[in-house]
């Protein structure tokens, strides 16, 4: 992996490109009320995309809808094929996958066989091989990299509930990349992490996205998502109000309303307008 | 039709204690969130008890330690014997619910569902050491003359008794919409910190409502017992269309649950009916009627359990990646042999009869302490593989090294067909499914003459492999059971051992424990969690069927009484005694179920043999409270205390997700 951060392809130029992702009118609703209203966008390949909004906005439901934990209306295409349909696990092997901001590790499991059955992808008829000769684990090399890009190699044989919050959270995000997904959704992948470790991630966001992993990332913290991101999408009560790299996300006034229209939610106001003070993020 | 009228209304004696014990359940779990799988066993007790008060005097305590009766002087007058066995049944589900289940309020499902049936099989054989098995008859409670409706004769106590259930329904309605304790339980359903907001204590509130529940299930007992005899297994397993009858009211409206109870009670008595007449229905149809409605109530109209937001949740146990096996392996091959050999008769039957337990609780591992699945039905599946094997062998001739292993695929099917309801449902909800099915699938086909031979039991030829003889016997009696036999055993024992050791350690093992811990993030990691369930259950079954194959050999000679119910819940309380998650813990399990060495030594010895279901009832129980690891956990926490527990037994809430998992 390269130490400096990617060059990602300029934003400007995605809709050019072939889209690795292509969301077209997705709506999700819960009995009367709709969560994500009509919502189009495309992923290019290789970039950082996110998505900000206020508390409440559908980001998370956007999310399960890509992923097909919830049912939608609209139509996805990924890697230029249908898969609103799909069931979760095929659009898994299709090349997408996800974290979640409740982590949801697999708490049964030790660290390093969170990564393991992540980057495994088995046969059926596996089984009776595995009842013979259980240990053949192919992508070992893929997960100790992974381990140690995330610092968790000393924590390999743990169980997760006895790990901190933040490291917590960086195995949720290193089961994530160790599956070798060509798009990345991360759902609040910042929380719970200090100063120190959000930088560390940024720059691991950065370097996987320019190993061609595309990423698209979910959070509300400005310190995170405005360095990190080449793209940025902003969903307001379910509806996409904006989209445009991080400087223009940044003056847009219908952003700054939709932001300071939410019952005052001042900390998230100081943090956009604290990143916008720091052009290019501190982390570089 | 006349005639059909008569039986449907006949039918609702059965039908009202369905329903009651149906309510009780319900009521049970809106105040605890624990469904009793004792509840039939209670109602049994207490019927029991009424019934000696009136006919002796005497008042039977279920305590041990406590002298064993009271005597009143002389036979006690109804009413006196009426209000002391309501308020026994009051005291009994006040203690049930200090001593067994309040402290596994956070506890994981199973261990819920485990310390249930524990309580089941301890209040079950207890009665059985304190009453016997026989049939009882009582003297009647209610005027029984038949009176005239819609013209025929119907006898007036079934009438009376419908009359009641409904009138129950109705009270239990009114007082939990009306009345101050009702709606903080139905807000200890939703939130048990809601009920707290509202001034009362959950604790409070679930022990009212155990007693209710108690009380109203002991009153179905005493006034069936009035109108038919009642043997101790029946009044056990009225749970089942109790249940079904709770489902169908989603274990929150008492109005649905008394009127399916009843429902049930009628169907089954006109089925009695309609069988003279219609001569192509299934013997089993009577008996199987109440999971056909588990089944169309959980599966086909999605009639799950409501979720209850509990304070904190604790996970199943850990279970451990095997290490050092060439090292055990080799020790217990050793051990094993050199036991069988100077072993003898009784002695060697038992270490044999540890073995074939061994096998049947590796399923259970594979299933429970992997995929995190509860089954009651494991003998089921066992004694599908044993009539297998009879019909294979003995009626279509096959060779027994293809008729052995091809019995264990059937078993391994049926797996698969009980497995599907587990695509739905999970957790409690699936115990129910599992004890439903394992119930009809004695019905329908375990006690149908037709396929197993009927009281003369199914007949399976000595097992010969290559010109040896591995068979139980010799031919002309002899050395009996042979060491031959008991290598036989060992030798698929050791085999089935490693690949289950091995299945913990390979990708497919890490997948099922990824389902068991997490549906939600195991489908984003691609894993086809629908595929893992199937080949779960089928894997288990494969292998409980490979144990009834042992079994049927052993036995040369096989019944449905091998493989009922009561056999399946023994088996899991061995499984979970000896260690749920580790196959460690299932050669333990082995040493431990009934007819094992364990228990063999214990009877020579200590001649205990009578109080050996009392004895693995409570001892399940302690398990699930104090050791959720089982014997085998326990003893490895013991020689090395300095290893990390890697499973503390709180956890904080919001941090896990076990609640989603197994609820």
């Amino acid at each position: 992996m390269s130490t400096t951060a990617g060059v990602s392809p300029d934003p400007s130029r995605a809709a050019d490109h072939e889209a690795l992702l292509a969301v077209r009118d997705l709506t999700v609703s819960y009995g009367g009320l709709t969560a994500v209203k009509r919502v189009s966008l495309d992923i290019a390949p290789g970039s950082v995309v996110g998505m900000i909004g206020p508390n409440g906005a559908g980001k998370t439901t956007f999310i399960d809808a890509l992923m097909g934990y919830t049912p939608a209306q609209g139509r996805i295409e990924f890697l230029g094929q249908r898969i609103d349909q799909l069931s979760v696990h095929r659009r898994a092997m299709l090349g997408l996958t996800r974290t979640f901001q409740s982590l949801e590790l697999f708490e049964d499991l030790t660290v390093r066989e969170n990564l393991q059955v992540s980057a495994e992808d088995p046969k059926w008829w596996t089984i009776f091989l595995d009842v013979i000769i259980p240990n053949r684990d192919v992508r070992a090399p893929r997960v100790d990299e992974l381990l140690d890009a995330v610092g968790l190699k000393n924590y390999e044989d743990m169980l997760p509930a006895h790990l901190s919050h933040g490291d917590r959270q960086a195995v949720s995000i290193a089961r994530a990349m160790v599956s070798d997904a060509r798009l990345l959704l991360l759902d609040e992948p910042g929380a719970g992490l200090d100063r120190n470790e959000k930088e560390g991630l940024s720059q691991l966001l950065r370097e996987v996205a320019a190993d061609g992993t595309t990423i698209f990332l979910i959070d509300h913290d400005m310190d995170l998502v405005m360095p990190t991101c080449d793209h940025i999408f902003v969903l307001e009560f379910g509806e996409l109000i904006a989209s445009g790299p991080p400087d223009r996300i940044r003056s847009d006034p219908r952003v700054i309303e939709a932001y300071l229209g939410t019952s005052g939610d001042n900390t998230e106001v100081a943090a956009a307008e604290r990143a916008a003070g720091e052009p290019g993020g501190e982390d570089r | 039709m006349g005639d059909y009228l008569v039986f449907a209304l006949a039918g609702m004696g059965t039908g009202a204690v369905y329903a009651s014990l149906g309510l009780g359940v319900v009521l049970g779990y809106k105040g605890s969130g624990i469904i009793n799988f004792a509840q039939g066993a209670m109602a049994m007790y207490v019927a029991f008890a009424f019934d000696q008060l009136r006919r002796t005097g005497e008042l039977i305590l279920p305590v041990i330690g406590l002298p064993t009766r009271i005597g009143l002087g002389g036979p006690a007058p109804f009413p006196v014997a009426f209000f002391l066995a309501l308020l026994l049944a009051a005291l009994l589900g006040l203690m049930v619910y200090f001593f067994v289940f309040r402290p596994l309020r956070y506890a994981p499902t199973l261990a819920k569902v485990v310390a249930s049936i524990g309580f089941m099989i301890a209040l079950q054989a207890m009665v059985v050491l304190r009453f016997g098995t026989a049939n009882r008859s009582f003297a009647p409670v209610l005027a029984a003359e038949p009176i005239e409706m819609l013209g025929v004769q119907v006898p007036r106590d079934r009438l009376t008794l419908g009359l009641l259930t409904v009138l129950m329904a109705v009270a239990l309605w009114a007082f939990f919409r009306f009345t101050r304790f009702g709606t903080a339980t139905r807000a200890a359903a939703e939130n048990e910190k809601g009920a707290v907001l509202l001034g009362f204590s959950p604790d409070v509130l679930a022990a009212v409502n155990w007693m209710l529940a108690t009380v109203i299930a002991g009153l179905a007992g005493m006034l069936l017992g009035g109108i038919t005899a009642l043997d101790p297994v029946t009044y056990t397993l009225a749970i089942v269309p109790a249940l079904g009858a709770a489902l169908v009211g989603r274990f929150n409206s008492f109005g649905a649950t008394a009127a399916a109870g009843l429902l049930i009670g009628m169907g089954q008595s006109v089925i009695t009916r309609l069988q003279l007449d219609v001569d192509w229905l299934p013997t089993g149809l009577r008996d199987g009627l109440p999971f056909l409605v588990i089944i169309v109530a959980l599966v086909v109209a999605g009639r799950s359990l409501p979720m209850r937001g509990e304070l904190s949740q604790e996970r199943l146990p850990f279970a451990n990646r095997p290490k050092d096996i060439p090292l055990y392996a080799v020790a217990g091959l050793g051990v094993a042999v050199v036991a069988l050999y100077i072993t003898e008769g009784g002695l060697r039957l038992a270490l044999i009869t540890s073995m074939i337990g061994a096998i049947l609780c590796l399923s259970l591992v594979v299933l429970t302490g992997f995929l995190g699945q509860i089954s009651l039905a494991q003998m089921t599946f066992a004694g599908a593989a044993g009539f297998a094997l009879s019909a294979f062998s003995m009626q279509m001739g096959l060779p027994l090294v293809v008729a052995a292993p091809l019995s264990a695929v059937v078993a391994g099917v049926l797996g698969l067909l009980v497995g599907i309801p587990a695509l739905r449902v999970r957790g409690v909800n699936l115990a129910v499914v599992t004890l439903g099915a394992a119930v009809a699938v004695e019905a329908f086909i375990f006690r149908n003459p037709d396929y197993t031979g009927g009281f003369e039991g199914a007949r399976i030829p000595s097992p010969t492999f290559a010109g040896f003889n591995l068979g139980i016997g010799g031919q002309g009696g002899g050395d009996f059971p042979r060491v031959a036999f008991g290598l036989f055993v060992l030798t698929i024992l050791t085999l089935a051992a490693l690949a289950v050791v091995n299945l913990r350690k390979s990708a497919t093992g890490r997948r099922m424990l990824a389902v068991r811990a997490n549906e939600r993030a195991a489908a984003a990691a691609r894993i086809n969690v629908t595929w893992i369930k199937l080949l779960t259950f089928g894997l288990a079954s494969f292998i409980a069927g490979l144990g009834g194959a042992l079994l049927a050999f052993r036995q040369g000679q096989i019944s449905f009484e091998s493989f009922g119910v009561f056999v399946s819940l023994s088996l899991l309380a061995a499984a979970v005694l000896g260690g749920i998650s580790s196959v460690s813990g299932a050669i333990v399990g082995g040493g431990i179920v009934s007819g094992g060495i364990a228990f063999v030594a214990l009877d020579r010895w200590l001649g205990v043999g009578q109080y050996q279901l009392l004895i693995s009832g409570l001892a399940l129980i302690f398990t699930a409270i104090l050791s959720p690891q089982g014997i085998s956990g326990a003893v490895r926490d013991g020689l090395d205390p300095a290893a990390e527990n890697p499973n503390p037994r709180k956890r904080l809430a919001g941090l896990g997700s076990g609640e989603r998992i197994l609820s």
